[in-house]
């Protein structure tokens, strides 16, 4: 039995669940999802919003009102087939968790004219690394196949913009097709949680800059490699994907990782059911707990990019749907209220 | 119009019920009432989804048509959901008023009229009302799409006579 609204454990035990609205009179009314939140070093609350120019169209239960296009469908223009992303940097209430300031990242510097698909910067992490503020996320529009690489960009947040600073498309030697959901770990910087099951940790060289050249331009690279394995692999149903960054609580490296159950209905309609769990890790990054899947909010598309720890309390941050933004409080003794798996039986 | 605080106690009301159809349907509301159409969507289909009533899930069916119409650029899915509104319940009137309308805002002339004619001779305009704005004008609405469509098939007389008729009992001034 899956533990499918844990926001529920929290709304009645101290914690609080807060929506994250941008004005529709500048998205437009489309989806707003999949939040990094970060609790900066002067104690600013930051958080990311990923704006979508699309509307998700997911037929849950019963599933007796498929759309024209199935179960699942992006609903972007029709005169317009990409499926485009934007992001708002927002300054959070401590207290209240509502945005108390917000502004479009201005991307414009490093732009060049996006030939796939899926445009922009999806499902950026929020941080600071050695004082400098960045997000990063996965980029699929500088090749024609919608190849994807992270890319790591610094953010210069002024009285009047927030400006795309640096973009620089990290490369390892060893890549797949589509490279997302690396999760940086807070405390060591340039480091990301490449793989969770088994572990692989990556550190960015950026000192090994390069160049490489593109349909529509020239981009900016950077190496890394790999400076962490371990052999911890855990037999679970499916791959652990990369969510909310990697922070420390209570001394152990944790992080909230998703996967996904995806499959088609008859007459090759697609569809996914998407679960999430915390991984912990002790400080020479030995496996240590892993919660058993869970969901936020009891529906079946969500989405977790952040994770912070404010006092005794987590916070979480997660899209609805693809159409709806939220932050979480989730007291950390309701750490307990959860289920773990048993690791022995599982290696 | 929903502040930020009023859409968290109805967020905390789905948390407790999120399988609740009329829950989710006045979630969807309050998106809807701030603009976040896309958030809105979802909540108004999971509320037909739901429901074991159909006149709700009819009448959620067509608010995710104004949630996306709202969006513009959706046409095609536009109409498709009306239809598959209308289809879940074909005596209702005002699925047949907005594919009317629909087509009408695109010159299709005979599909408007087509929807128009057949929706008053087809639904039971006794049936109670919808309880929330779904963009039906009221009853007259589908006679006032046969005398617009008419008059662009080469019917003039008869538009001019349902535009008289829609002066004289519904006070409608075109």
């Amino acid at each position: 039995m899956i533990l499918d609204n844990i926001s529920q454990i929290a709304i009645h035990n101290g914690g609080s669940l807060t929506p994250l609205i941008i004005p529709s009179e500048l998205t437009g009314g489309t989806g707003l999802c999949n939040v990094s939140v970060y609790l900066d070093e002067n104690g600013d609350l930051l958080a990311n919003i990923r704006h979508v120019h699309y509307s998700l169209y997911h037929s849950e239960f019963n599933q007796k009102f498929y759309c024209k296009w199935g179960a699942l469908a992006y609903l972007n223009p029709e005169d317009d087939l990409t499926l485009t992303t934007g992001n708002y940097l927002c300054k959070l209430d401590r207290e209240t968790h509502e945005i108390l300031e917000f502004k479009n990242v201005d991307t414009s510097k490093h732009d060049i004219k996006p030939i796939w698909s899926f445009v922009g910067l999806e499902d950026a992490r929020v941080f600071r690394w050695e004082g400098k503020l960045y997000i990063c996320g996965v980029r699929r529009d500088v090749y024609d196949n919608g190849q994807g690489r992270m890319e790591l960009c610094e953010v210069d947040w002024t009285k009047d913009a927030i400006i795309e600073k640096t973009r620089e498309r990290i490369h390892h030697k060893s890549q797949n097709y589509l490279e997302k959901n690396w999760m940086p770990v807070v405390d060591m910087p340039y480091h990301f949680l490449k793989w969770t099951n088994p572990l692989e940790i990556v550190k960015v060289n950026l000192k090994d800059k390069g160049k490489e050249k593109v349909q529509e331009g020239v981009l900016n690279t950077v190496s890394c490699e790999t400076v962490i394995t371990k052999d911890n692999y855990v037999k679970l149903p499916w791959d652990l994907r990369g969510g909310s960054q990697v922070i420390k609580i209570d001394g152990l490296y944790t992080c909230i990782t998703h996967e996904v159950d995806f499959f088609h209905h008859e007459g090759n309609y697609k569809d996914a059911f998407y679960y999430h769990r915390f991984v912990m890790w002790d400080e020479d990054w030995n496996l240590v707990k892993v919660s058993k899947q869970f969901q936020y909010m009891g529906t079946r598309i969500e989405f977790t990019c952040g994770l912070a720890l404010d006092g005794d309390d987590l916070l979480i941050t997660f899209g609805y749907q693809d159409n709806a933004a939220f932050i979480l409080k989730w007291p950390k003794h309701l750490l307990d209220r959860l289920e773990w798996e048993d690791l022995e039986k599982l290696k | 119009m929903v502040n930020q605080e009023q859409l968290k106690e109805q967020i905390y009301r789905y948390v407790d019920a999120p399988l609740n159809p009329g829950v989710n349907f006045d979630t969807g509301l309050y998106y809807e009432a701030i603009g976040q159409t896309a958030a809105a969507l979802s909540f108004f289909l999971r509320c037909a989804e739901l429901t074991e009533d159909d006149l709700l899930a009819y009448e959620a069916l067509l608010k995710t048509y104004r949630c996306v119409a709202k969006q513009t650029r959706r046409p095609v899915w536009e109409k498709e959901q009306l239809m598959i509104a209308m289809t879940h319940m074909p005596k209702r009137p005002e699925a047949y008023f907005l594919l009317s309308q629909w087509h009408s805002a695109r010159e299709e002339w005979t599909e408007a009229h087509h929807f128009a004619v057949t929706g008053q001779k087809i639904c039971d305009f006794d049936a109670k009302s919808l309880n929330s704005d779904v963009g039906y004008v009221g009853h007259w609405g589908l006679k006032f799409q046969e005398a617009f469509t008419c008059w662009w098939r080469g019917q003039r007389d008869h538009s001019i006579k349902l535009w008289k008729e829609l002066y004289v009992k519904e006070r409608i001034i075109c």
